[in-house]
């Protein structure tokens, strides 16, 4: 029985080692290299996508491999309805034999006639139960996949999934801790500025704050913004 | 909240920019109706509620067609159209 995945190495060069890197960047390239995986793995796929899904439905990152595949899945979260959708919702392989005669789906199947496609194979992305999303291949032609297709696309998508996993947690650990750091610091500017008002209008720490607060109602602003024209202003005199 | 899509990460985040003391889990919890805060914390966490409301982005209008009519001038009726 062949153990190996094919283009693991690129499948291993989804999970990265980002330095520092920008929010959602990691993510999309992710995907996106998936994608390519995807199309480049699988006999007679004319083209491929991959989603991260959050659990609301809303589509948060999308790779493709080309247009078709990218009006494929627009169409879907348009009218809230596909196979992508159905992959992922119901936590199962999708397929489409024929697109000509699916019944399922009926508004999305109207509204992507046009296109070059014929059959669709979508999987869900899920590891440990968690769902990350899903992903698809298409072909021009009809009955382009089988049980071996199946076969595959559920060999990738296992460790895909953990990969996109790891990348988009590490993004939330990122995004997370320059929160933290931001209120930390806006923290700090209130404190001081507190400080300030507490020892000019000789008032306790809440009755101080209570003054930062009308102010920030009065004149719409933050109350960081607030505390920082107070610290400014005091610099001065 | 829910509706604007603000994350209680985020209004306790900025509530406690303020200064505030309480735990996220009890700001959830006060904001779900089944913790009562005293009225100093409730009124940050109104206040971190409120500036996260004023950062979303506005509201897309529906669009109006302009369907080719000249645009009524009150004052000017030198200036040609508009």
């Amino acid at each position: 029985m062949n153990g190996s995945i094919p283009l693991a190495n690129e499948l291993a060069a989804l999970g990265g080692q980002g330095v520092g890197g920008i929010t959602r960047e990691d993510a999309s390239r992710a995907v996106q290299s998936l994608a390519f995986v995807l199309r480049d793995s699988v006999p007679n796929a004319g083209g491929a996508g991959a989603s991260i899904i959050n659990s609301r439905g809303r589509r948060e990152s999308s790779g493709a491999t080309d247009p078709v595949v990218l009006s494929l899945d627009k169409l879907q979260y348009e009218l809230g309805q596909g196979p992508c959708l159905s992959a992922w919702a119901e936590q199962r392989v999708v397929i489409i034999q024929d697109i000509k005669s699916e019944t399922r789906w009926p508004e999305w199947t109207a509204a992507v006639a046009d296109l070059p496609v014929r059959s669709v194979l979508s999987a869900p992305l899920t590891t440990h139960g968690r769902r990350i999303g899903a992903l698809k291949i298409y072909s021009q032609a009809p009955l382009a996949f089988h049980d071996e297709t199946v076969f595959l696309i559920e060999k990738l998508a296992a460790p895909a999934a953990v990969l996109l996993g790891n990348v988009i947690d590490r993004e939330a650990l990122q995004e997370g801790t320059a929160q933290l750091a931001k209120a930390l610091a806006n923290r700090d500017l209130i404190a001081q500025a507190q400080g300030i008002i507490m020892e000019r209008m000789s008032l306790g720490t809440r009755e101080a704050l209570d003054v930062l607060l009308d102010a920030s109602r009065e004149e719409d602003k933050p109350l960081h913004e607030v505390a920082r024209d107070i610290i400014d202003g005091s610099v001065g005199g | 909240m829910e509706e604007s899509g603000i994350k209680l990460r985020d209004v306790w985040m900025r509530y406690f920019s303020f200064t505030g003391a309480v735990g996220e889990y009890e700001v959830d919890a006060y904001l779900n109706g089944s913790l009562e805060l005293p009225e100093y914390d409730r009124n940050l966490v109104a206040h971190a509620v409120n500036e996260l409301i004023k950062e979303l982005p506005p509201r897309r209008l529906a669009p109006y067609t302009s369907n080719g009519k000249r645009r009524f001038q009150a004052k000017d009726n030198t200036r040609e159209g508009h």
